[in-house]
């Protein structure tokens, strides 16, 4: 376990939804199956949620937590498995699903290990609406894995 | 004697302690009646201070859709306050927005009613009711779509406009939680509310749901929503549904057949296998008694070997594409599926010319 | 019967006999709260009040009810009840004048109900056969010692977010480090004054 940012660590999660991105773009353009296409196109668009929850904040309250140090175990085993990921042309929407709740899950095991240390109030309050919206987010997966459409 | 001296003494303290207790919490606690002043003087009411905005709200049978019970987890309860109702709490700020807290926009369940306040809720939400209900019929669809039926009790009329969605209350180990449903009767339906409702394994609301039985009673507040169908009979209805986003389009159709014989309107449908095809057979006679109504269904999966489909084949917003004109001013449309399915829609609906004002949709 | 002047004890039970860091009363609320220096000062304002007013009642209750009945032995349980009574109308009232605080303190405030000092106090105050007066200024300068001490422990552990502890003792168990240090400073008050 290192000390670090705020911003730091903000940037190592856009970074990973960048590459979350990417994926699901990639995915998209070499799957065969039309619902498959259909499910990652929208992922991709619907994953820069940091956006989000920085637009809440005041450019000057950023600004000022953004330097704060917080302590943050680079980026766990999950992750890494994640890196590590071929694509898989047939992989079944269930599949594409199955990867992208694990994956929020990874995120929010990364928000909550910062959102469980005693920080400052503004910090702890970012990272809790990022909790939130991830956990909605893998919540609406799953819904959609249950209605089976694709 | 010497017994009875230390029960006396210590019950006595107690005693002494509780009444001073009981009065402190009177002089203390009691805020006292608060005036709730609904939409500046629309309505006003007289309640008990010391509760939450949302059970105030509830008491003067003002129902604001709200999902987890008054836990603050669903953050559905929104309504803006105007005048005391104290600070944001922490409990509320991960569910605003900046700009909805400097509007005044508060969780009903987290405020609590210490002084006089003012509130301003959408004019709709005034005519929710809160219904209690008897199932009176229930009908499997598909292998995990079932539609209930309930016969009202009190109040016995509801009023609703397709589209339109109830809160049923559905038990949880934490207590009563509140599911959204569309409305599938026709609004001319008085007494009779229907829903249709997809199994989602482990979801609270659809397992209740499915395991109602005749008789059984039910609560629920409603109607919430804010679609309006076009009343002009010359526009052009369009509706999208796909998984079991059926209920408010059926609705929709019957509602405008009821009064529009020969109103325009289109039905798309999608799903994956013919297993999951439901009311196809009850829409095609409708569809033989009005010739502008046009039922298209798509499966979305390879068929089996043995099965038959003469409907469309692939996802239902290639079909809408296929479908429908390019041109053409008066349509309105009526969306109703997973996100990423109605977004798929709502592209090929814009480059068909439809303008946003004029789609609407209800999201899983 | 101890002949020290009230304000003698009132400064002795801030610094030489500080019920934290000398007798180590009071630590689960101690541990748990003083995280950050606000509510470590909410808490303690809250202590300070409770333990003044619970020994001021405590001491009517043994000298004016218990001992001429005979009942000493019921002092326990007594002054447990009037400690739980008396934390729900401290919770009563905070919650009504200061909302800030109330839920800052959360779980804490009808924690202080089992936190030990306060019974302490009132314990020590039989014990030493304190008068009137100088119960009341033991019982205003232990809880006034109690805060002192939370809310540097509180500072200490805010600075010490910063700092590289090892591993196996972050958390509370450096807490307790930096307590027993902060304890063998205190010592050097000692000679200063002497109650007990």
């Amino acid at each position: 376990m290192s000390v670090t940012t705020v911003a730091c660590v903000l940037r190592r999660a856009s970074d990973f939804e960048c590459l979350l991105m990417d994926y699901y773009l990639s995915l998209a353009e070499q799957t065969h199956r039309e619902g498959v296409r259909l499910l990652t196109d929208y992922m991709a668009r619907h994953r820069r949620r940091l956006q989000q929850a920085l637009s809440r904040f005041p450019g000057d309250t950023y600004k000022r937590i953004s330097v704060l140090p917080i302590r943050y175990e680079p980026v766990s085993s999950e992750c890494d498995r994640f890196a590590g990921r071929t694509l898989d042309p047939d992989a079944t929407a269930e599949d594409v699903l199955d990867i992208a709740i694990e994956l929020d899950e990874c995120l929010i095991s990364i928000y909550k290990q910062v959102a469980q240390q005693d920080i400052d109030p503004d910090v702890k309050d970012l990272f809790d609406s990022l909790v939130r919206m991830e956990e909605r987010d893998e919540i609406q997966l799953k819904k959609i894995k249950a209605l089976d459409y694709f | 004697m010497v017994f009875l001296l230390p029960i006396l003494v210590f019950g006595g303290l107690l005693v002494g302690l509780t009444i001073a207790l009981t009065v402190a919490e009177r002089v203390l606690i009691n805020y006292g009646v608060c005036k709730l002043d609904i939409n500046a003087g629309d309505r006003e009411f007289e309640v008990d201070g010391g509760q939450t905005l949302l059970s105030a709200l509830n008491e003067v049978k003002v129902f604001i859709p709200s999902a987890c019970g008054g836990r603050g987890s669903c953050g559905h309860c929104k309504v803006t306050v105007l005048a005391g109702g104290g600070p944001v709490l922490p409990t509320e700020t991960p569910f605003l927005t900046r700009v909805q807290v400097r509007q005044g926009v508060r969780l009903a369940c987290q405020v609590k009613i210490r002084e006089d306040i003012r509130i301003k809720v959408p004019e709709e939400i005034l005519n929710v009711k809160m219904f209690s209900a008897n199932v009176s019929r229930t009908q499997a669809l598909t292998h995990d779509i079932v539609e209930v039926n309930f016969r009202l009790n009190e109040p016995a009329e509801i009023e609703q406009r397709p589209g339109q969605y109830v809160q049923l209350q559905a038990p949880s180990p934490e207590g009563p939680v509140y599911r959204a449903y569309s409305i599938s009767s026709p609004s001319y339906e008085m007494n009779d509310v229907e829903l249709i409702v997809r199994l989602v394994p482990g979801g609270i609301g659809s397992t209740y749901c499915h395991n109602l039985s005749v008789d059984d009673p039910v609560i629920f507040t409603g109607p919430y929503g804010e679609f309006r169908l076009n009343e002009d009979p010359e526009v052009e209805i369009i509706c999208v549904g796909g998984g079991c986003g059926m209920a408010p389009m059926k609705n929709i159709i019957y509602t405008v057949y009821d009064r529009w014989p020969d109103r325009k309107l289109w039905l798309f449908f999608g799903a994956r296998t013919t297993q999951d095809v439901f009311y196809l057979d009850e829409f095609k006679e409708l569809a033989g008694k009005h010739p502008n109504f046009k039922v298209i269904y798509a499966l979305s999966d390879p068929l089996g070997e043995d099965e038959e489909w003469d409907g469309e084949t692939g996802f239902i917003h290639l079909s809408v594409d296929k479908h429908i004109d390019k041109n053409g001013e008066n349509r309105q449309a009526f969306l109703c599926g997973p996100p990423p399915m109605i977004e798929a829609v709502m592209k090929v609906l814009d480059d068909k010319g439809l303008k946003g004002k004029d789609i609407f949709y209800d999201e899983f | 019967m101890s002949e020290l002047s009230p304000f003698v004890i009132l400064i002795a039970a801030i610094f030489t006999n500080n019920i934290l860091l000398a007798n180590f009363l009071g630590m689960c609320s101690f541990l748990a709260v003083s995280k950050q220096i606000e509510t470590a000062a909410g808490l303690g304002a809250a202590v300070i009040f409770v333990m003044t007013a619970t020994t001021a009642i405590n001491y009517g209750i043994y000298h004016h009810v218990l001992v001429p009945f005979g009942l000493t032995y019921l002092s326990f349980i007594v002054f447990i009840a009037v400690i739980a009574a008396f934390v729900q109308f401290v919770e009563m009232f905070v919650e009504r004048f200061s909302l800030g605080l109330y839920h800052a303190l959360g779980i804490f405030l009808p924690l202080i109900t089992v936190n030990c000092a306060i019974l302490g106090v009132s314990l020590f105050m039989i014990i030493r056969e304190y008068t009137f007066w100088q119960s009341i200024a033991f019982g205003f300068g232990g809880g006034i010692g109690w805060t002192l001490a939370i809310v540097l422990i509180a500072g200490l552990r805010q600075k010490m977010r910063y700092s590289d502890v090892p591993v196996p003792f972050r958390g509370v168990a450096i807490a307790m480090i930096i307590t027993g240090v902060m304890a063998m400073a205190f010592m050097g008050f000692a000679g200063m004054v002497r109650i007990q």
